[in-house]
Parts: structure tokens; C-alpha cells; sequence
């Protein structure tokens, strides 16, 4: 399996709107509601929060990686949000997040998919594909890195 | 130098592995030899064995919850983070690290 496989491109958004960390969590959790990937929206968008209540998700660099891994996801996925305007979300630098990639993984031992997430995660870590991601216009440009990433 | 590094947190598909690359990144800047064990929700990877801890200088546990078979590192110089410490900055941790062991 690879990440491109799983990208789906009703979970890409540009210019995305939000007023802040809450209202961005509630509209990601809302688009993963309509795409069928999460059967309970409220209980996602819980389990989210909670995690950020542990420890803030926003890894620096202008990133954040909200999620959540629990039985109200259908299928593993991950949401690329480039945000219309940076905003505050406690980041281990301190620094305004720009971009947001929110995971839902089931409740289950599916660990194809698990392996595809924690790979987008390591992936972050490497400042040429982070940039690009955060730089990238479209979604074919999304697929090119993805695609690159892979070799 | 071969240091070994466990990496956790509470859900487990992300920050572990986040962790996990940039120890990994950080040792070998540094030129260490280093082997990342980690436990996330696709369970224990790349385990630490009982032949890696015995030829290794030192630990590092970048965890926000209790690793598992945490004592087998008893007998090396272990030093504990909390996960995002090494996903924020992992060079520090490694360089804290070898200070302490050279």
C-alpha cells in the first residue's frame, strides 16, 4: 500500500476558513463526517479534543496533526488542510500553525492503514517534504510528492 | 557509540513515529550508531533485544505513557523525555546523552 492510495481528495482543502483551533477541528471533523470516513461526528471530534487536551498536537514548523483513534472512525484517513489564515495552537515552538493534517484511525489492529499514517507522520519530519506539502497549490502537486516520497 | 531509544504516547499513530525518525536523524548527525524501538498501536517494533542492550552505551525513553519491559534498560545510563521533547528537539537529547556517558 501507499500513502497516495489512501489520500482522498474530498479531505484536500486550500484557503481553508476557520477562526481558531476549536472551529477548524469541528470543520475537518465535519468533512470526515460527510466523506463517510467517521459514523459519529461529535464522538470523533471528542476524542480529538481530548488528545489535544493531553499534550497540544502542533509539532512546530507551522504544523499541526490533530487525531484520533477510536470506533467511531470507519476506515483509516487523513485530512490536508491548508489554512486560508495561520492561527494560535499551542505548538511546541510557539509558532502559528498554517497547515493541519487531522488523522482518524479505527479502533481495530488494522495495521496496513496504521502504517500509512505513521508513515505521513514520519514523513513530516523531513523539512523537503514539509515544506512542499505546506507550499503545495493543488492536489496534483500533492501526488507528486507522494509520489516521490515513495522512492 | 551505539545508544537504543524507545518511543511512546498515548494513541500511537503518530508522535511515536515522529519521535522515532528524529532520534534517528539526530544520532547519525552526531555519528552514533542507534537502534529505535517503537511502541505504538501497531503494536512493538523493532525491538530492542537483550544482545543490543548489552552492547549499548546508553538509553534514551522519549514516552508520555509507561513503555513496556521498561527495567531491561536498568543495567545502562537511561535517560527519560517526554515524547515531544524529541520531536521538537532531538538533537539536544542525543548530545545530553553522550555528555553523560562520555
Amino acid at each position: 500500500m501507499e500513502l497516495i492510495e489512501m489520500m482522498n481528495e474530498e479531505l484536500v482543502k486550500f484557503d481553508f476558513e476557520a477562526d481558531s483551533k476549536e472551529d477548524a477541528i469541528n470543520k475537518i471533523g465535519n468533512l470526515m463526517y460527510e466523506s463517510k470516513i467517521v459514523s459519529d461526528k461529535e464522538k470523533y471530534i471528542e476524542g480529538v479534543f481530548q488528545r489535544e487536551k493531553e499534550c497540544s498536537t502542533g509539532i512546530g514548523m507551522g504544523v499541526a496533526i490533530p487525531h484520533c483513534k477510536c470506533n467511531a472512525v470507519n476506515k483509516a484517513a487523513f485530512a490536508l488542510i491548508k489554512l486560508k489564515n495561520e492561527m494560535e495552537w499551542s505548538s511546541l515552538d510557539n509558532e502559528p500553525v498554517k497547515y493541519i493534517i487531522m488523522l482518524a484511525a479505527p479502533d481495530n489492529s488494522d495495521n496496513i492503514h496504521l502504517k500509512m499514517l505513521s508513515l505521513l507522520a514520519k514523513n513530516l519530519m523531513e523539512d523537503d517534504f514539509r515544506n512542499k506539502l505546506i507550499e503545495a497549490e493543488s492536489i496534483e502537486t500533492i501526488k507528486n510528492l507522494f509520489r516521490e516520497g515513495e522512492r | 557509540m551505539f545508544i537504543v531509544c524507545v518511543t511512546s504516547c498515548p494513541v500511537g499513530i503518530a508522535h511515536t513515529y515522529m519521535a522515532a525518525a528524529n532520534l534517528e536523524k539526530a544520532a547519525k548527525a552526531f555519528n552514533i550508531e542507534v537502534k529505535v524501538e517503537t511502541q505504538g498501536a501497531q503494536g512493538v517494533e523493532n525491538e530492542i533485544t537483550k544482545e543490543d542492550i548489552q552492547r549499548a552505551d546508553g538509553c534514551i525513553i522519549a514516552s508520555d505513557v509507561r513503555i513496556k519491559n521498561s527495567q531491561r534498560f536498568e543495567p545502562i545510563p537511561t535517560l527519560n523525555v517526554s515524547v515531544s521533547e524529541a520531536v521538537k528537539d532531538a538533537k539536544s537529547i542525543i548530545a545530553e546523552l553522550k555528555e553523560a556517558i562520555e
